[in-house]
């Protein structure tokens, strides 16, 4: 172990620093509190052997310093006091010491102290790492909890935090999002004539041709069977051209996955490929809706998209928003 | 260990201090050594501070003393200097002053004493 022995005293420093030499350890000196607190600070100490009265920076204050310090290991301390002072050792130990040693020390007691002061920094480290694995493995827990299993986009759980987020956001500071749903077209006949197996692997690279696609900011989550849900926070556009933003976002997607040219016999229309139709919403400042009610917009689009032929997108009416909007600032 | 270390040292600690570098004797001439040069000052500081009356020097000046005598096993010579301590530290300079002899006393003879442990071969 490294220890720090910290004494204002020549005669003290050289009968403990060989004391701690004698019993295998290294050590560092300080003939005064500060330059003591300055070693601490700098890491490595594992134990800190120190007198009570010291000019400027004495040992209770040392100790408290060390305990509030956020050192990355356990340092452990051992006070050494006269025994003319017992409140002394009493305020030592409140003040965040391990033990004490009465002076004049000797290397016995020193060798108990010492080792109590290993088992208890192997434990501190110990209780670190497990600590630390710990949150890992916590945050790998959230993580799954939030994504869907067979895509790896954000599953319906996360998309609903998000979308509490991001709408909160939106009111607080008076941002715009839009959301887009989209539907992979005759994914039941895609089903029944390639089987589950390949349905799955086939939505497991429709989510990638999404997910390589979307821009950094926005989010895309699998919302249900075959369906996929994009969320674009902090638009800076308003009325029409908002819309078509939107309406350019969501057929670049449409268009990725078209793109891809996987294969659907099944289908009776055209293109013989899998295709996704799309609805796009928006929420601006002003806007009475609540985000559950955006995302039904761009559900009702989406079926507007579909009645109309599939492999589209289609907006919510802006006039919706527009209105709400200069209604609001009215 | 002749009588003159005898009597004015613990025998346990010249032990101990000896027992640092298994019996080769560096370690205690080297802390005997520095007791010698420190403790002549602190000498001399605590009779100055005795002399204006500064309690508060006093009693520093004696707790140091105190703690190193003890490290080098001048028990006697530890005892009176927290004598004067206590003293000090209740603002009784006169009594403090009083031990002054008892420490002079106790001084020569640990001095004595570890110049004679320090010299030996």
């Amino acid at each position: 172990m490294r220890i720090l022995i910290a004494d204002d005293d020549p005669t003290s420093r050289l009968l403990l620093k060989a004391i701690v030499s004698k019993l295998g350890h290294e050590s560092v000196v300080a003939e005064e509190g500060s330059k003591a607190w300055d070693l601490l600070s700098s890491g490595g100490i594992d134990v800190l052997l120190t007198d009570w009265m010291m000019p400027g920076v004495d040992g209770p204050e040392l100790c408290r310093r060390v305990r509030d310090g956020t050192g990355d290991g356990y340092v452990y301390i051992v006070l050494t006091t006269g025994l003319d002072h017992p409140e002394h050792i009493l305020e030592g130990m409140s003040s965040g010491a391990d033990d004490y040693l009465i002076k004049p020390v000797d290397s016995f007691a020193l060798q108990t102290r010492l080792i109590a002061a290993e088992r208890m920094t192997a434990l501190h480290d110990a209780l670190a790492h497990t600590q630390e694995e710990l949150e890992r493995a916590n945050f790998e827990l959230l993580e799954q909890s939030l994504t869907d299993d067979l895509t790896g986009l954000g599953n319906r759980r996360r998309m609903e935090e998000d979308l509490i987020r991001t709408h909160a956001r939106a009111l607080r500071v008076g941002r715009t999002y839009g959301i887009a749903i989209f539907d992979v077209d005759h994914f039941k006949l895609y089903n029944d004539h390639y089987g589950h197996v390949a349905g799955d692997e086939t939505l497991r690279n429709v989510a990638a041709r999404i997910d390589f696609i979307v821009r950094a900011g926005e989010c895309a989550y699998r919302y249900g069977g075959e369906e996929f849900l994009l969320l674009m926070p902090d638009l800076g556009l308003s009325g029409p051209r908002l819309n078509d933003s939107l309406l350019a976002t969501g057929d670049r997607i449409r268009r990725a996955v078209l793109e891809a040219a996987i294969p659907h016999a099944a289908r009776s229309s055209l293109p013989p490929f899998v295709t996704m139709s799309g609805g796009v919403a928006s929420w601006s400042p002003g806007c009475p809706l609540s985000f559950m009610e955006v995302v039904e917009q761009a559900d009702e689009a989406l079926f507007r998209a579909k009645s109309a032929g599939r492999n589209r997108i289609h907006a919510a009416p802006a006039a919706t928003h527009d209105q709400a909007a200069s209604t609001a600032s009215t | 260990m002749n009588d003159v270390v005898h009597d004015a040292l613990a025998r346990s600690q010249i032990e101990l201090l000896l027992s640092l570098d298994d019996g080769a004797g560096g370690a205690l001439q080297e802390i005997v050594g520095e007791y010698l040069t420190m403790s002549a000052q602190g000498r001399a500081e605590l009779l100055r501070a005795l002399q204006v009356g500064d309690a508060p020097a006093v009693g520093q000046a004696a707790h140091s003393l105190k703690g190193a005598s003890a490290n080098v096993g001048a028990l006697a010579l530890a005892d009176v200097c927290g004598d004067i301590e206590r003293c000090a530290r209740q603002a009784q300079v006169e009594e403090a002053e009083g031990l002054r002899e008892q420490f002079e006393s106790e001084f020569s003879r640990a001095r004595v004493a570890l110049q004679s442990v320090a010299s030996r071969p």
